[in-house]
């Protein structure tokens, strides 16, 4: 990455943002996603409204799932709000490793408070592809582009699935859910360009179901800290023996 | 709909139960990452224990598959997802 991309305005930054997002594959797994979350909501019975902003104020595709599905099985809220607080956890280690990123010399706290809030798989893996190649200045912006196009994308296609709620044919219906573990997979590949992420991928694809299948608690959890740990364990290994 | 959704109203269930256990997640990394650089071996650690749990729930997703997903047998799904590594083999 020699050269970065600089744009004339922070406004043209944000709109490169929103440009790289409409014309990702992201879209297309975002859109399979949520007419899929649009057609559980309408069976649920909630508002179409009620999952818009259940879209920009949660902005996690799995703790809105359980969220949604715990409203039409009618769980006690505890647990609810236990399960969905343990599906985010993935988004603590994600936002230390993005902010750093974002951060430039003048940056105040108030700043990082979007791109925090607005910190998800798909923003996460295109944030780390892309930014290196922005000029430090205009990341900020670009990257709050980048999120609201998805979200903007999220929202418009939970309508579209709320009033189309299940009209889908059964393989057309398999396909579109099939685009997210797709996606996420290749992408995270062609991100792991060092050792040591290609490592905790390959931990993680290797424990993730192995730990499922043994039925450990909290395996995805578990998955993270000891997969990202082991690869880190042996990049500082080799570290100290180069 | 059920008892509860009536009671505290759908709104306020989306803040209590929803917004705000997400959240908490993402502002504890906020208040974290004060002061972190890249390089830091915090925000490297960070990355690839993100990056293994990522991992991990993609092949939860294409091995254990629910749903109309799980219609499509499973050597097809790994097949596909091994077939589209050739580009990254070089």
């Amino acid at each position: 990455m020699s050269t970065s991309t600089t744009f004339p305005s922070a406004v043209a930054a944000y709109f490169g943002g929103v440009k790289s997002a409409l014309l990702s594959v992201f879209s297309l797994v975002l859109m399979g996603t949520y007419i899929g979350m649009g057609a559980l909501a309408h069976d649920v019975g909630v508002s179409s409204g009620w999952l818009a902003l259940s879209t920009v104020l949660v902005w996690a595709a799995p703790a809105q799932l359980i969220m949604i599905s715990a409203l039409g099985t009618g769980g006690p809220l505890f647990e609810v709000a236990l399960a969905v607080t343990l599906s985010a956890t993935r988004l603590f280690p994600m936002v230390v490793a993005l902010l750093p990123l974002l951060r430039g010399p003048g940056t105040r706290l108030r700043d990082m408070l979007l791109p925090t809030h607005f910190t998800s798989i798909s923003m996460w893996v295109e944030s780390l592809r892309l930014l290196p190649a922005i000029a430090p200045e205009h990341r900020i912006a670009f990257c709050n582009g980048l999120s609201c196009g998805y979200m903007g994308t999220a929202v418009t296609f939970g309508f579209a699935g709320y009033y189309l709620a299940a009209g889908l044919p059964p393989l057309l219906a398999g396909v579109l859910l099939f685009l997210t573990p797709m996606s996420f997979f290749l992408s995270t590949v062609s991100n792991a360009r060092m050792m040591i992420d290609r490592l905790a991928l390959a931990f993680g694809l290797v424990l993730g179901p192995l730990l499922a299948y043994w039925g450990v608690q909290l395996d995805l959890l578990w998955t993270g800290i000891i997969g990202g740990g082991l690869a880190y364990a042996v990049h500082r290994v080799r570290e100290a023996t180069q | 709909m059920k008892a509860a959704v009536v009671e505290f109203g759908p709104y306020l269930i989306l803040v209590l139960v929803g917004f705000l256990p997400n959240e908490v997640w993402r502002v504890v990394g906020l208040l974290t990452a004060r002061g972190l650089n890249e390089d830091s071996e915090l925000v490297i650690l960070s990355r690839t224990v993100a990056t293994a749990l990522l991992a991990g729930v993609i092949a939860k997703l294409i091995l254990f598959s629910t749903g109309e997903l799980a219609s499509i047998p499973i050597l097809v799904r790994v097949g596909a997802a091994v077939c589209a590594l050739r580009p990254f083999c070089r």
